[in-house]
């Protein structure tokens, strides 16, 4: 079957249709297929780290739409995460929010954030933007923690599983079609979005912000609605992060968190929606694959502390050789493997061939 | 014929049954502890994790419990919440443990206490800071056999500063800004007032902190006579190097973690107390020599730091003893409302868990200070019982 060229387009239908070919849809259709069968099938300890995977893909789409997209680098995304989750405990703890308010109220406590935050985008950029953003971090960090230590939750605020009318989500299954519905949603979403007037005002900006002014684009307002538009959704993965694990506690939202993020995406490829799935994944469950890794070869059990330490030491390690060996990321290997069995006989695509 | 076949059928059921039984003995006590074995706070729980499987080893060789073997499945959380909890769910929904171990940063406390509660198995914090949920009335759930202990700690440490102190005294107080940390040295700031303690300074030290010195001059500046910390080890001591290296001549309190047997020989400082709850190995004690022994088989922490692991061990096994077969969590759960242990010298006295009480009934402090002329850790107080009502 063909591959869609992208060079005829017959009509406006065709132009703004996700999916082109029935390859494609045939491969949505087995994606789905297996996203559906999944938990069926799934160990416990799988279907958590498939939920686990499921939160960082909506942060790091969130934060793919800012960065890869907008090209505003930001280093507070932990710091947005904290403020979603804290939004949701404090409504939980100290007023019995439920699930239906403390997720609107977690989303709009992302869009102030966003919009504050982005307020210095307007005139920096580069490395002096991503030190501004980190205020975000440490101002949100500093809060929680005041927060904590003055209420007595110094081991975090522990949350009861939410309800949706009559369902009570306390089970992992429940948990996984939850987050894949709103992962699918918010991909869809920010498909969308980039093809819309303000996508494309983002990666106008992105390439050059001059010629984007020039182009009669409203640089500052692109700018801000970049922010406000990935802080909503990171305010609300930090929400569900803190029902899905049941606990809000600032010591979860590190520096750390955020710099893994940014390795989703860099790892996953810039620029990409499908590279922020491809690097959440990656990210995610890669040093649950080096324990599986080690835990099958045979270590005697005296030298399991350095074994431990191994593994530590090699995520970092590979982490290295990847970002050195394949500078496009996931991404870049997708789509060598994928044009290999689209072109086969031939290598190279066409002139002016589509991604 | 007939015959033939009785006696046949005959061996096979006793074959069956020998299977069966053989099949049963090995079935396993198994509990699941996630600890810090690398990344932030490892220095401190990963000794711990390593003595209490140590312990477990030396106790299999014995023989296990009731005949079964205990199996120990040890996870790394590098002190990660979300890596924290992933283990908690493995090990309840999949590896069907009896209990759950925690010997980590409390910022991996929330999500294994969730998925404690949400399954219905203990969860004992062995080696990390105990949650104030295990001291009366506690939580059914949650256990505790860590030296620390919030509240208790600063109370007798500002005690013991008044008593050792010759005049007034001006304290200064050192956190690192992790909130059990931080709530822990703001309790002490507000009750040094009423063992006649001025607190002129309240320092609270981010976890990455490359510099102490601005910290440790704002310590000096504010006139301190005495500094108490109640921190991770490194905020502790690198606060009172800074301390030193700005000319600072006062006297630091901090609680011993671990290290402290080292770490006081290498500051070799008088004034540089320690406090805690556990016995140096300088006493050279039966139980330390246990301690020696089985580090000798094979370890990459040093001996001195692993008498908090052993403590949890000789605690896991009190536990077990008392919990017939087949074990279930609910089992455990009784055994561990009515456990009593003998530290043999670790700790001051025994460890004892009530059904209210999951901290210990009584809990014993002891102080440490190198000394120049006999070259070594000599104690600055001894055991010292504080009842835990």
């Amino acid at each position: 079957m063909a591959y869609a060229s992208g060079y005829f387009k017959t009509s406006y239908g065709a132009e703004l249709a996700l999916v082109e070919t029935r390859l494609q849809w045939a491969a949505l259709a087995a994606l789905g297929l297996g996203l559906g069968l999944f938990p069926l099938l799934a160990s416990p300890f799988a279907l958590d780290l498939a939920n686990q995977v499921l939160l960082a893909v909506i942060g790091a789409v969130a934060l793919m739409l800012l960065t890869g997209y907008a090209g505003q680098i930001s280093l507070g995304h932990a710091g947005l995460l904290a403020a979603g989750a804290f939004t949701t405990g404090i409504l939980a703890e100290e007023a019995g929010a439920p699930f239906w308010l403390t997720v609107p109220a977690s989303g709009a406590v992302g869009a102030v954030l966003g919009l504050v935050f982005g307020l210095p985008s307007l005139r920096l950029k580069g490395l002096y933007l991503a030190v501004s953003t980190l205020a975000l971090h440490f101002i949100v960090a500093f809060l929680g923690s005041e927060y904590e230590t003055r209420h007595g939750f110094s081991t975090g605020i522990l949350l009861d599983s939410p309800r949706l009318g009559p369902v009570v989500l306390d089970d992992a299954r429940l948990w996984y079609g939850l987050l894949l519905a709103v992962a699918a949603a918010v991909f869809l979403f920010s498909r969308n979005l980039l093809r819309t007037r303000t996508g494309r005002a983002w990666i106008a900006l992105r390439d050059r912000d001059v010629v984007a002014a020039a182009l009669g684009i409203p640089v500052a307002a692109a700018k801000l609605s970049a922010f406000v538009v990935s802080s909503v959704l990171t305010a609300l993965a930090g929400c569900l992060f803190a029902y899905y694990r049941g606990f809000v506690s600032i010591e979860a939202f590190s520096l750390f968190t955020t710099i893994e993020y940014v390795a989703m995406l860099i790892i996953g490829g810039l620029g990409s929606l499908l590279g922020a799935v491809l690097g959440a994944v990656f990210v995610v469950t890669f040093p649950y694959l080096i324990d599986l890794a080690v835990d099958l070869l045979p270590v005697p059990a005296r030298l399991s502390t350095y074994v431990f330490a191994v593994k530590y030491a090699a995520f970092g390690l590979i982490m290295l050789l990847f970002l050195l060996l394949e500078p496009e990321g996931l991404l870049g290997i997708w789509r060598r493997v994928r044009d290999y069995f689209v072109l086969w006989p031939f290598r190279y695509r066409p002139l002016a061939g589509r991604s | 014929m007939q015959h033939r076949t009785w006696h046949r059928l005959g061996l096979t059921l006793a074959a069956v049954a020998v299977l069966f039984a053989v099949a049963q003995a090995q079935e396993p006590y198994r509990v699941g502890l996630s600890a810090a074995l690398t990344g932030r706070g490892a220095e401190t729980y990963a000794p711990v994790s390593e003595a209490i499987r140590l312990y477990v080893a030396r106790l299999n060789a014995r023989g296990g419990i009731h005949g079964h073997p205990v199996e120990l499945l040890v996870e790394d959380n590098v002190a990660e919440p979300s890596r924290a909890a992933a283990h908690a769910k493995k090990f309840v929904s999949q590896d069907g443990v009896l209990l759950m171990l925690n010997a980590s940063l409390s910022s991996t406390y929330p999500p294994m206490i969730h998925e404690a509660k949400r399954a219905g198995v203990p969860l004992f914090f062995a080696g990390s800071v105990c949650p104030r949920e295990v001291y009366p009335p506690a939580d059914p759930l949650l256990f505790c056999s860590t030296a620390f202990a919030a509240r208790y700690d600063s109370e007798f440490a500002l005690d013991f500063i008044k008593e050792t102190a010759a005049g007034p005294v001006k304290l200064a107080l050192v956190s690192m800004s992790i909130p059990i940390s931080r709530g822990e040295v703001d309790y002490a700031e507000q009750l040094a007032p009423s063992r006649g303690i001025e607190p002129v300074s309240n320092q609270s030290i981010p976890p990455p902190t490359p510099n102490y010195a601005p910290f440790a001059a704002k310590i000096k500046a504010a006139g301190a006579t005495w500094v108490y910390a109640w921190a991770p080890w490194v905020t502790q001591v690198k606060t009172f190097e800074a301390l030193r290296q700005l000319g600072w001549q006062g006297k630091f309190l901090a609680y011993a973690h671990i290290n402290a047997e080292e770490e006081l020989a290498r500051l070799q400082d008088e004034h540089f107390y320690v406090f805690g709850a556990n016995a140096f190995f300088s006493h050279n004690l039966p139980v330390h020599q246990e301690i020696l022994q089985a580090a000798a088989q094979g370890t990459m922490h040093p001996p001195t730091q692993l008498a908090e692991g052993w403590v949890a061990g000789m605690v896991l096994e009190a536990v077990l003893a008392g919990v017939s077969w087949p074990p279930t969590p609910a089992k455990v759960l009784a055994a561990m409302n009515r456990v009593r242990v003998d530290t043999r010298g670790l700790r001051g006295g025994p460890l004892e868990w009530t059904p209210t009480n999951h901290f210990r009934t009584t809990h014993y402090y002891r102080v440490y200070r190198w000394d120049r002329r006999q070259q070594g850790a000599v104690l600055a107080k001894d055991w010292t019982a504080v009842a835990i009502k």
